[in-house]
């Protein structure tokens, strides 16, 4: 689903995904389109939300980058984290800055202990534009 | 005909109960090897089966259960919840939460603690048992191990990552040679036209420096002329208005002057430009001279936008790549002016460049009033392809050629932060006792706690 467009032609959207739904708005500082995951971020809702997130990478592209604000996530199975490294390596290819922002203590334990979250930079919070 | 089905099975249970009724010890036989087989079952399982009652505490485990949290007897587990055994409390709160929910749930991934308090990864699934009233009263599940299957996954993942970053380096290192090659080529360019410029501007310099000669002696002449004759001359003075003549040419000379010093200043930093696209040789550097040299490049730049304001202090001649210097400070002063023209006011903005010597380096500072740099991008300013300018009007390359030729060719440092300006504040240090190979770089953060959260790539 491509982010709807507000008046002042910045991003703001949402999409659900089986269990977990996708939230697009923009970010001032660092530039970039956010997409808010609220929700797990498991085996049932990795599919929906790698092809969601993928539709919009020109539209992250066009905004400087593609934040995934992770604060309303509690839970990430090994589907959600490996669904996060494609998502990566799918950005890098396309020369797309993706970060993650504000994730819980718990989802940044497991992106420690399966050994990828010195792949990812993650930021505490951005700033809405 | 066929009785109907219903009827045959209730003649079928009504046999079965004849033969509990008269046959009751081959009855109580067949069902103690019913619950043999199921015994052997639960205890023989590979994969961890569990009981717990409705509070989730457990009530019974097999002993492939015991051994996947590590301990050695089961009644260290009985009667424990089996969230004490979780890596993370909230996640078997969740699995409750959705169990409650659902009566079931299938292939849900948990994190579990082994006694030695190393992780296991498990994929569990689980249903619930009612009472006649609908309320739990017991959870009944099975954990299977899968660290194996996710340490291949991670290897995967990890694989993956590591080939996209490597793919990444690889176009920005072709990026980066092209644009350096592109920088050789204006090198070339600059120092031709240098050449082409110096020749006419030789002769032009020669002859105006006659004509001021020959101006200076027919002004003499007609001096002297006026004082021999000067009723006659002085009709013709004032006729062609000689006075006037004679100062504007004076002013006209001394303004050519200035124009022709321009033109060698011109040419000058031109020629240090072309060194700078490509090696060259180390050799005494004057840092201030660097400065003015990027200031006259820059000038065309920053005069509408900036007023420049320099404090060059003493500092001595050293080993340097003179040319690949006075590109950085040029890189520097041209992303101020960009910076401050960004903001779009009506009136200049300031841009401050300080030279220094400080513990045996030589310091140089370039500051503006601009909308300076973002802390969260901070890190990423010297980047290859990073720039904060509009589409189109910056190719993120500036900085990231800046920090090579600082810190990779000259073993200086150079950071980025925030200014007194107000704006953004780009500082280099080189070590004057000339290029040493090792060199760090340096970014400012304000806020220590931030930077400490940023999860640094490690490679």
């Amino acid at each position: 689903m491509n982010p709807d467009l507000k008046p002042d032609g910045s991003p703001s959207g949402s999409s659900p995904c089986s269990g977990c739904s996708v939230e697009f708005s923009a970010s001032r500082t660092p530039p970039a389109l956010v997409a808010k995951i609220s929700g797990p971020l498991d085996q049932a809702s990795s599919v929906c939300l790698m092809e969601t997130l993928i539709h919009n990478f020109p539209e992250a592209r066009k905004s400087g980058g593609l934040i995934i604000d992770l604060r309303n996530v509690g839970y990430v199975s090994s589907s959600g984290i490996g669904t996060l490294s494609r998502l990566l390596v799918e950005a890098e290819l396309q020369a797309i800055t993706l970060r993650l922002a504000a994730p819980s203590p718990r989802v940044a334990a497991i992106l420690e202990l399966l050994g990828v979250s010195g792949f990812f930079t993650i930021i505490p919070g951005w700033e809405a534009a | 005909m066929n009785p109907p089905a219903s009827k045959k099975r209730g003649s079928g249970v009504r046999r079965g109960l004849a033969r509990l009724r008269y046959r009751p010890l081959e009855t109580e036989r067949a069902l103690r090897a019913s619950e043999e087989r199921l015994r052997s079952f639960f205890e023989e399982s590979k994969d961890m089966i569990y009981i717990t009652n409705a509070e989730d505490v457990v009530a019974s485990i097999n002993r492939a259960g015991v051994e996947l949290l590590g301990y050695g007897d089961r009644f260290e587990v009985i009667g424990r919840p089996l969230s004490d055994f979780a890596l993370n409390e909230e996640d078997r709160r969740h699995f409750l939460e959705r169990i409650r929910e659902a009566g079931f749930v299938m292939d849900y991934e948990i994190i579990m603690r082994r006694a030695d308090g190393n992780p296991v990864f498990c994929l569990e699934s689980a249903r619930v048992v009612k009472d006649r009233e609908g309320r739990v009263t017991e959870i009944q599940g099975i954990m299977k191990d899968i660290s194996e299957r996710i340490a291949g996954e991670r290897e995967l993942w990890k694989a993956n990552l590591e080939l996209a970053e490597a793919n990444m380096r690889l176009k920005e290192t072709q990026a980066l040679m092209f644009q350096q090659e592109k920088l050789a080529s204006l090198g070339q360019l600059a120092a031709g036209i240098a050449h082409e410029i110096n020749n006419p501007v030789g002769f032009l310099k020669s002859n105006h420096a006659s004509l001021k000669v020959y101006v200076s002696e027919l002004r003499a002449a007609w001096t002297d002329l006026a004082r021999a004759l000067p009723e006659a001359t002085r009709a013709v003075a004032e006729r062609h208005d000689l006075d006037y003549l004679f100062s504007d040419v004076e002013k006209l000379t001394r303004e050519s002057d200035e124009g022709f010093s321009r033109i060698v200043r011109i040419v000058s930093a031109l020629k240090d430009f072309a060194r700078s696209g490509r090696s060259e040789a180390v050799a005494p550097y004057d840092l201030n001279q660097g400065v003015e040299t990027a200031l006259l490049m820059a000038n065309n730049e920053i005069k509408y936008v900036a007023a420049v304001e320099t404090r060059l202090g003493e500092v001595p001649a050293f080993p340097a790549e003179g040319g690949a210097i006075d590109q950085v400070i040029l890189n520097l002063l041209v992303n101020a002016a960009q910076a401050i023209a960004s903001l779009r006011r009506d009136r200049l903005g300031r841009i401050m460049v300080e030279t220094w010597l400080e513990d045996g380096k030589a310091v140089c500072r370039v500051s503006d009033d601009g909308p300076g740099i973002p802390e969260p991008v901070l890190p990423r300013v010297f980047d290859p392809f990073f720039t904060t300018k509009e589409p189109g009007s910056g190719t993120g390359l500036g900085l990231s050629i800046s920090y090579d030729i600082i810190v990779h060719k000259h073993g200086g440092s150079i950071s980025a932060g925030k200014s007194a300006l107000g704006g953004a504040e780009l500082r280099f240090e080189l070590p004057v006792q000339g290029p040493s190979p090792s060199g760090e770089r340096h970014q400012e953060f304000k806020d220590e706690g931030f930077l400490a959260r940023i999860n640094t790539r490690v490679s």
